[in-house]
């Protein structure tokens, strides 16, 4: 009967002794098929909810569905209704609630009593939140008091949004031209170059529903990008499109990519010019869009251009030792990309110079993929009304036209014409002029950015630094007020998803604040108000909603039917059809660009033989994901999850002597870190993947991750990060 | 039993296997228990309960991975306990192998749950009946009755079974996040994948409160791996019903079953193009 199984046996025993005693046929009481609910201290039931809201942990903007059960917020779900998610969710917005509830959530405003770069009993006193205001409004009032109101620098690492509106509107009547956006190591040279070329910097999106081809060029497709979860719903639909990757490294989701083209690190632009020498050479593109573009052809006032310099200077034979792709695969390549139209060329995260951007942009063109169905939209949203414009005095005129201390181009503060690597330098050089006081907002430089320790150091040297993040991080430690804001499940807002959808996204309080967190949107309004005078003026409203509500009037039904839509649905979507869309949307001159020039990593590859490559794994997060344990547990390596690791080669692995496992020392020029190999059969030669938000708990100097080991390049053009223009050694630790 | 015997119940449907045991142990008695239980919410023979993975879907995101931890209360082990004990993940993701090639799975990472076999290895060798196979088909487990002997873990071919060897903590020593629909397992007992039964059974439960008969489009995405999954590559049903999705799907040409020659007969279905 062994076979028969236990249940069978215990089933049927139970039975004859329920017959035997009262002919009541009972199982044992083991059996109930609902296990009991004996569930951790101090949970319990109680009425449960569903809240519609939207996810805040990467700029795609999910919808999200959170089941709230007596007040507490279980489960994140995708709301269904968002044409960003369609319902899925992914790792990082399912482990949000790790963030929520996060013990280092910063329960109130705090000021500084200890000494900096220490955080806990003794470093900070808790001080009301008109106690805090007060102190900062003081501060500013002093530096517009002294004349100087330059010497206040905000790094903003939000690109959209009202906060983000009311920020630069701060800055711009306070007098400061300096306003940082904080997005450099991401996408920003993607709206720099689109910024220059197009004259919108919105991020495009592409439309991967209706394309056939995708050829993906950067490090982390599908892992981390913010539209991957489109490209994902695309790959599951009825017409997959051929997806093609190029890139040095091939991610854990390279098995659904049906070809991959391991290109050099950095030479990305080099391949993309390649397949446009190709579709050029053989008249394969559509070049009308082109023809009438600036800088496109040679011309009075274009003594380079782009079109001969291709001709002369990308053909795939002449590239393909740069590149590592063979000439033949390059023109088969192309010709596919024609043949398989509509065929789109998507710029990710690590394709971040501005020769790359702009050669995708340019490929786009060829294959008439601009703005058509299938291909990379450039569109600028769903329409909101910008901010009434606000009244300046003489010191906000003459404060903003001094020299911004990043170098960026002057009297613009927008998110495209910052170039944040500068800054540290400046910071610590103190020059053009002293910096008085910092403001971080969604911003921990000491931790999430390239040279972070540099970082540390600049902020230290700062006379008053201020943050508004919600969880003690890096920069928090080196704060001496911390004014931390909502988690995003505990404030209001809309959203903008963008990138090619035009849809506004609702963001509500989910759960009641757990601390006594206030929104930075609200911050600022208060902020204004306590300075008075020109700055009261400028921010009229009451609250941050009404600010928000303030911008719908131009939309279609007028603010309170979208807010209606916003209410039952969480998300409100304008009509949009990207075939309606014409190429005329896009403002001439199209192209403004200078001679191609494929930059290079740079450095001595005899000392350092290998290439950093960042990676972004899929549960990355920008300094977050430590935060959040579910996603530093992911089953991604065997062994201890929370070690950081350089992912190789296996050929290059064996080359060295290196096993799975093994502890290295990785060296750049900069840093030299502590980490675990992973073999990974997918990474070219001669490159090292740095899996980037890892690290130890926030503590100045004795961390910042596998961050500190990349150097600071920055493109010549944009000002953004060269991701790969580090190299470094490995050496096995004794 | 003899080989012979479980021979003639390879070749019997599961169904006309209980009608076998029903006949032979307690005679046509045992059809009413069955019935009373299905009354009363217990499980109803009539469903077996099974899962289809498309892995030519699949975008490794690990989404499943996370919804998986959150529904199901799966504490993480934090930065300090990591060194000495590994995460536990009913829902994993098997860690890519490009010398896997030979796997019905392929050499890049799958999400693998438990399979919720027909025959269940872990059910035969626990000594106190604290793992045990539901009517409609689920491996269960009762948290309170198992002594942590481990026999389970080592008779699971799949390795899907994982040991708490600490108690369950929550960042913070904060429970605000936990699912009150799901116990929270001690210190000492084995855990695994209940294909998310207390969804299964407040949909059940809902359904004949409704008096609205049961639709696969209600199971489909019901598991929380499945309704987390962007692309739609993890679909449920009951396999007992023909018409459902993955009833379908489990017929697909691309159709395989993990380590298949085992005869374990596992009730999720991975889907994969053979290249």
């Amino acid at each position: 009967m062994a076979d028969s199984g236990r249940r069978h046996f215990l089933g049927g025993a139970g039975l004859l002794a329920g017959l035997a005693v009262g002919c009541r046929p009972r199982r044992d009481p083991y059996s109930l098929e609902k296990p009991p609910v004996p569930v951790a201290r101090g949970v319990r039931q109680g009425s449960e909810s569903h809240v519609l809201s939207t996810c805040g942990l990467c700029p795609a903007a999910c919808g999200i569905r959170v089941r709230v059960v007596d007040g507490r917020a279980v489960k994140i779900e995708g709301n269904v209704a968002s044409p960003v998610n369609r319902g899925g969710l992914c790792a990082r917005g399912q482990a949000g609630l790790q963030m929520l509830y996060h013990p280092d959530r910063i329960a109130g405003p705090l000021r500084r009593v200890g000494p900096r770069g220490k955080g806990g009993a003794g470093a900070w006193r808790s001080i009301a939140w008109s106690e805090a205001l007060a102190e900062l409004s003081g501060q500013l009032g002093n530096l517009r008091a002294a004349g100087h109101p330059e010497s206040l620098l905000l790094l903003d690492g939000e690109a959209t949004g009202t906060t983000h509106a009311l920020w630069a509107r701060f800055m711009d009547v306070f007098g400061s031209p300096n306003n940082v956006g904080h997005g450099a190591t991401g996408f920003g040279a993607v709206a720099q170059v689109m910024g220059t070329m197009t004259g919108t910097t919105a991020m495009p999106g592409y439309d991967f529903e209706r394309a056939r081809c995708v050829l993906l060029v950067g490090s982390g497709p599908l892992e981390s990008s913010p539209q991957w979860i489109h490209l994902a719903r695309s790959l599951a639909g009825e017409f997959r499109p051929r997806l093609l990757l190029a890139s040095p490294r091939l991610p854990q989701s390279g098995a659904l990519v049906d070809g991959w083209f391991p290109v050099a690190p950095g030479r990305s632009a080099a391949f993309l010019l390649g397949l446009a020498h190709v579709l050029l050479r053989e008249q394969l593109g559509d070049e009308s869009m082109l023809e009438v573009a600036q800088g496109f052809a040679v011309g009075p006032a274009w003594p380079l251009g782009f079109r001969e310099q291709v001709m002369a200077n990308y053909a795939p034979a002449k590239v393909q030792g740069l590149t590592g792709i063979a000439a033949t695969q390059m023109e088969g390549l192309a010709r596919e990309l024609v043949a398989t139209r509509p065929s789109v060329v998507v710029l990710d995260e690590w394709a971040n110079d501005s020769a790359t951007v702009t050669a995708g942009v340019v490929l786009n063109a060829l294959l008439s993929s601009l703005n058509a169905p299938g291909g990379m939209v450039l569109d600028s949203g769903p329409g909101l009304a910008d901010l009434a414009p606000a009244d300046f005095d003489g010191l906000s005129r003459a404060g903003r036209s001094a020299q911004r201390l990043d170098g960026g181009s002057a009297g613009r503060t927008d998110f495209a014409s910052s170039r944040l690597l500068a800054l540290p330098e400046a910071l610590l050089a103190g020059k053009p002029y002293p910096t008085e006081v910092l403001l971080l907002s969604y911003a921990n430089p000491a931790f999430s950015k390239p040279g972070a320790n540099r970082w540390a150091q600049a902020i230290a040297k700062l006379p008053f630094v201020v943050s508004f993040s919600p969880i003690l991080d890096e920069s928090v430690l080196l704060a001496d007020l911390v004014l931390p804001d909502h988690s995003f499940f505990e404030r209001w807002d809309l959203v903008l998803p963008g990138r090619g959808t035009r849809a506004l996204s609702l963001r509500q309080p989910v759960v009641l604040p757990l601390g006594q967190s206030m929104q930075t949107g609200e911050v600022i309004l208060r902020l204004a108000a306590a300075m008075g005078g020109v700055m009261a003026k400028a921010f009229p409203w009451a609250s941050y909603r009404e600010a928000v509500t303030a911008r719908l009037i131009n939309l279609p039904g007028g603010a309170e039917a979208v807010l209606a839509d916003l209410e039952d649905k969480g998300v409100w979507v304008a009509a949009h059809d990207v075939s309606a869309e014409t190429v005329d949307t896009v403002p001439s001159p199209l192209l403004r660009v200078p001679a191609p020039q494929a930059p290079s990593p740079d450095g001595d590859s005899t000392p350092f033989p290998f290439i950093l490559l960042p990676c972004r794994g899929p549960g990355y997060a920008e300094g977050g994901m430590r935060s959040m344990a579910w996603l530093a547990e992911l089953p991604l390596v065997d062994g201890d999850p929370w070690q950081e690791r350089v992912e190789m080669s296996p050929e290059d692995a064996r080359a060295l002597g290196l096993a799975d496992g093994e502890r290295v020392l990785v060296a750049s020029a900069v840093a030299e870190v502590e980490l675990y190999v992973q073999l990974h059969a997918g990474m070219r030669r001669g490159v090292l993947g740095i899996a980037l938000g890892g690290g130890s708990a926030p503590a100045v100097g004795a961390t910042a991750g596998s961050y500190r080991l990349f150097a600071d390049a920055a493109d010549v053009v944009s000002g953004q990060w060269l991701a790969y223009a580090t190299r470094a050694r490995v050496r096995k630790v004794a | 039993m003899s080989r012979g015997d479980d021979k003639i119940l390879k070749q019997l449907s599961r169904r006309e296997a209980l009608a076998w045991f029903a006949g032979s142990a307690a005679g046509a008695a045992l059809s009413r228990p069955a019935l009373a239980a299905a009354a009363s919410g217990r499980s109803d023979p009539s469903h077996r309960w099974g899962m289809a993975i498309d892995l030519d879907r699949c975008v490794r995101c690990h989404g499943c991975v996370v919804a998986c931890a959150s529904e199901n209360n799966i504490a993480p082990l934090g930065r300090s306990a990591a060194a000495n004990a590994r995460p536990i993940h009913w829902m994993t993701m098997l860690v890519p192998d490009f010398r896997r090639e030979a796997s019905e799975l392929g050499p890049a990472p799958a999400p693998v749950p438990c399979m919720h076999c027909d025959r269940p290895e872990c059910v035969k060798v626990c000594p106190v009946g604290a793992t045990y196979q539901t009517d409609d088909g689920i491996v269960a487990q009762i948290w309170d009755r198992c002594i942590g002997c481990r026999y389970c873990m080592v008779a699971c071919p799949y390795g899907r079974r994982s040991f708490n060897w600490t108690q369950p903590i929550f960042p913070g020593d904060n429970p605000s996040s936990v699912n009150p629909d799901v116990a929270v397992r001690p210190a000492g007992v084995v855990e695994k994948c209940t294909l998310c039964q207390h969804r299964i059974q407040a949909t059940l439960e809902k359904s004949r409160l409704d008096e609205q008969p049961l639709q696969d489009e209600q199971l489909q995405r019901l598991p929380a791996c499945a309704t987390a999954c962007p692309t739609h590559a993890i679909t449920f049903g009951d396999l007992a019903d023909p018409t459902s999705l993955v009833a379908r799907l489990a017929q697909s040409p691309r159709a395989v079953r993990l380590l298949a020659h085992l005869g374990t007969g596992p009730k999720v279905i991975y889907l994969r193009r053979t290249r």
